[in-house]
């Protein structure tokens, strides 16, 4: 067996004892009934059937971007990049696809036309800038929101992410968002401030899109600015900055976290 | 006219390369034909009868004058000197040679245009008003909606593979002159009260051997719903419709299977569920759209020029081919490719060069082509179109017939099409050649007649007043006609008259009917309204007499 992934395009031979799906769902006969599991198999009955395609994107919305979603069956090479922009993650092969096909077919599958998408959906495992973003990215503007306001949105609102970007010591000495989908990649490190030149593609790989909410947060709103900007010049469409921090202004005394910001506000947090 | 920005021009580049390595491994056997054809189809190349047919999109009917040279030069250098405009907005070469196509697609990417996505089973051309944003009766120029959703669905992955084909129809004015509710899905546009776009939609509409017109599906939709509520339609259909049976895979089939409630709730639930997010960008290109077809535009100063009629010994091209334009001062001039005995819809390559200088010198360089397979100058001064007329007659394409009986819709038929039972170009030609003494006396206007040369009804015979389908009986070739169909506002699937006639008769049966019409008709009665009237036994009646079975 052979697979053939979307990040990365990876394209390799695999022993098929490795690709076991915990669900198979055949194309001709769709059952979403039960939950998903944690793998999930689309089987293509034909090159010609397309159901898969509409099933991928209903079984991603279904299940978040954790499950890993995998095409099966009489899939052409050409059809690699449909599979991908409709929310697959893989697609496993067997050698007959592959011989029949040529190694070096499948191999550019997934290279040089990915990228001719006018519209993008929620689906979109590549991460792409589709043309329609791209013409309007100039419009595009990092919201600003305080943590009292951000916490009420993530109650409204689905699939918001709040991406931390201070350094580790902070962290570790101050405290840190409690919410399910809070993720952290270090903006400057401590205590050189060097920004890191890798922080747009760490955060992909965290699993943050270019169209999920994103509520950016530092320690006083400053950096998580900067940050934003920086993702926004990337792509990135629905940014929010947290406008007073995790620790807030400082008071009289000099001191941060007990005017405003996340902690002062007495939203739920955790120290490490 | 819409101009292609980077990313338009490296899309379709970028298709053309794509299927240069895609017929290369074809050649090379990599690819089956059966994986092949979907592939093919989808860059609109056809196997018919004699040879590979290559169709080109003319997306919502609008062409400019270099444009139009380049598809004079294409039939010249790989084709036999000719091509046929269709029923949908795109133009048909019949002689291409497989391996000369990537070459045909690299020009036709050098002027802007493609031939995506004009077959195979996935959302094709979008059509339009051949009139959009020149129509006196417009109230929305339906062009930045239509230009939104070719681009939508140009290599929508999740749509390439549908059950069967998916056509869209795009209007913004009173009348219909696109055959919007024949169509999978129609959009009709409209303003609300702050003067945004929103959007009628009627779903279900088709032709073919179960000939359906479209049932309205959700009334005054935002532009910002507009994407995301026709992802999820076309996302139930695909899930739902059905593939074991071809001739039962449209829209149309589930709508009628499901009923439209159940449809309509099953959409109305995915929509909910869609995030919305990745389409909030449609609203903005929406207006970039609009911008850019408004700054390539003409802009046109009303005058105060009025056509003198008194000027014209025979007015009947003044008053068949020349309409109404929303800038006093200018007309929109219909030419007709239905000469006397004439293939309907076919072009010369000499034609289509001098067409275009045409174009350029009245038109301002603009063009349009319409589903009744004529095409349209839409900025003609006023005080141009006895020297228009002129040049046209000198080329033989001054026709006065738009509009009537013999301005015949006919498909390829037996003559170049691999499903076809029985010729509709003969027909058409006959009939044209027998109609055209009728009309030099003004009799025949508002008269549809379209020919089928099989049950699929490329030639839209469902949708004429007088529609003629071709059939194969007994190996003889027989057609049927019906009668009270018309593709308007008031779209209605015609009534079969009777018993299959044979080609000979077909003339005999079509003046039978005409007659009985002009008989019947009162003051300022339509064909339609006098089959309201009397129904298709009166028709019958007058039409069989004395016929030899």
């Amino acid at each position: 067996m052979w697979i053939l992934r979307d990040k990365g395009h990876a394209f390799a031979r695999v022993d098929a004892a490795a690709l076991v799906a915990t669900k198979r769902i055949d194309s001709g006969e769709p059952d979403l009934s039960d939950e998903g599991g944690q793998t999930i198999e689309v089987k293509f009955e034909s090159s010609a059937d397309g159901r898969g395609f509409s099933l991928a994107r209903r079984l991603r919305r279904l299940n978040g971007p954790d499950l890993r979603l995998v095409a099966t069956g009489q899939l052409i090479p050409d059809q690699a990049r449909m599979a991908f922009q409709c929310g697959f993650d893989e697609i496993w092969l067997d050698e007959d696809l592959v011989r029949r096909h040529g190694q070096k077919a499948w191999r550019e599958a997934v290279s040089a036309s990915v990228t001719d998408l006018y519209v993008g959906n929620d689906s979109d495992r590549l991460n792409l800038s589709p043309g329609w973003d791209q013409r309007h990215q100039d419009q595009v503007r990092v919201q600003s929101l305080t943590s009292a306001e951000t916490f009420e949105e993530l109650q409204k609102i689905r699939g918001g992410k709040i991406l931390d970007i201070r350094t580790n010591a902070e962290l570790n000495f101050v405290g840190r968002v409690s919410h399910p989908d809070c993720h952290f990649v270090e903006w400057k490190s401590f205590p050189e401030g060097k920004i890191d030149e890798n922080f747009v593609s760490k955060v992909e790989d965290k699993g943050l899109t270019k169209n999920c909410p994103i509520f950016v947060i530092c320690r006083s709103g400053v950096r998580s600015l900067e940050a934003a900007e920086v993702l926004k010049d990337h792509g990135f469409k629905n940014l929010t900055n947290i406008s007073d921090g995790f620790e807030g202004d400082l008071n009289a005394q000099g001191r941060r976290g007990s005017i405003n910001g996340w902690k002062a506000s007495g939203l739920p947090w955790q120290q490490q | 006219m819409y101009q292609y920005d980077q990313f338009d021009q490296a899309f379709v580049e970028a298709r053309s390369a794509e299927f240069r390595g895609q017929v290369a491994r074809r050649l090379s056997g990599e690819l089956s034909e059966d994986e092949f054809k979907p592939l093919r189809l989808q860059n609109g190349v056809y196997l018919q009868l004699h040879a590979y047919m290559l169709r080109i999109a003319i997306p919502y009917g609008e062409l400019s004058s270099c444009q139009l040279r380049m598809l004079g030069h294409i039939a010249e250098t790989y084709d036999k000197g000719y091509g046929h405009f269709t029923t949908r907005q795109n133009i048909q070469f019949n002689w291409p040679k497989l391996v000369d196509i990537p070459d045909i697609l690299d020009k036709l990417a050098s002027v802007q245009m493609h031939a995506i996505q004009t077959s195979g089973n996935c959302i094709r051309n979008v059509t339009s008003d051949p009139f959009a944003g020149v129509a006196a009766d417009e109230w929305v120029d339906p062009r930045p909606a239509a230009e939104l959703l070719r681009q939508w669905s140009s290599l929508h992955p999740e749509f390439a593979y549908l059950p069967r084909k998916f056509k869209f129809a795009v209007l913004g004015a009173a009348e219909d002159r696109a055959a919007m509710k024949f169509h999978d899905i129609g959009l009709w546009v409209k303003n609300d009260d702050t003067g945004a776009p929103i959007f009628d939609l009627w779903v279900g509409g088709g032709q073919g051997r179960t000939p359906r017109v479209a049932r309205l599906f959700k009334q005054d939709v935002a532009l910002i719903d507009l994407i995301p509520l026709l992802d999820a339609m076309l996302r139930v259909y695909n899930l739902h419709g059905r593939r074991d049976n071809k001739y039962k895979a449209r829209i149309k089939i589930l709508v009628d299977e499901m009923g439209l409630d159940a449809y309509r709730s099953e959409v109305e639930a995915e929509f909910a569920a869609i995030d919305k997010a990745p389409f909030a960008s449609a609203v903005q290109e929406y207006h970039r759209i609009a911008q850019n077809i408004q700054q390539a535009a003409p802009s046109l100063k009303p005058r105060e020029v009025l056509v003198d009629r008194a000027q014209w010994s025979d007015p009947r091209w003044l008053d068949n081919n020349v309409s109404a334009h929303k800038v006093p001062g200018y007309a929109v001039v219909s030419i007709s490719l239905k000469p006397q005995g004439g293939v309907p819809g076919d072009a010369t390559a000499t034609d289509m060069a001098r067409v275009a200088d045409l174009a350029d010198r009245y038109s301002l360089g603009f063009l349009r082509v319409t589903h009744r397979q004529n095409l349209v100058f839409p900025y003609v001064p006023v005080e141009d179109l006895p020297a228009l007329h002129a040049d046209l007659q000198a080329m033989g394409l001054a026709a006065a017939n738009i509009g009537n009986a013999s301005d015949i819709i006919a498909c390829p038929g037996l003559d170049y099409c691999a499903l076809a039972t029985a010729r509709s170009i003969p027909i058409a030609q006959a009939l044209s050649e027998s109609l055209f003494p009728r009309e030099a006396k003004g009799e025949l206007r508002g008269i549809s007649i379209n020919i089928s040369g099989c049950i699929n009804a490329c030639g839209h015979h469902h949708a004429a007043n007088i529609g003629i389908l071709g059939l194969n009986k007994a190996e003889k070739e027989n057609y049927q006609i019906t009668v009270g169909g018309r593709s308007d506002e008031g779209a209605r699937v015609g009534n079969i008259l009777g018993p299959g006639v044979n080609a000979e008769q077909v003339p005999i049966v079509i003046h039978r009917i005409i007659d009985k019409y002009l008989s019947e008709q009162r003051v300022g009665e339509d064909f339609s309204a006098v089959y309201d009237r009397i129904g298709k036994e009166g028709f019958k009646e007058a039409a069989y007499v004395d016929l030899a079975g």
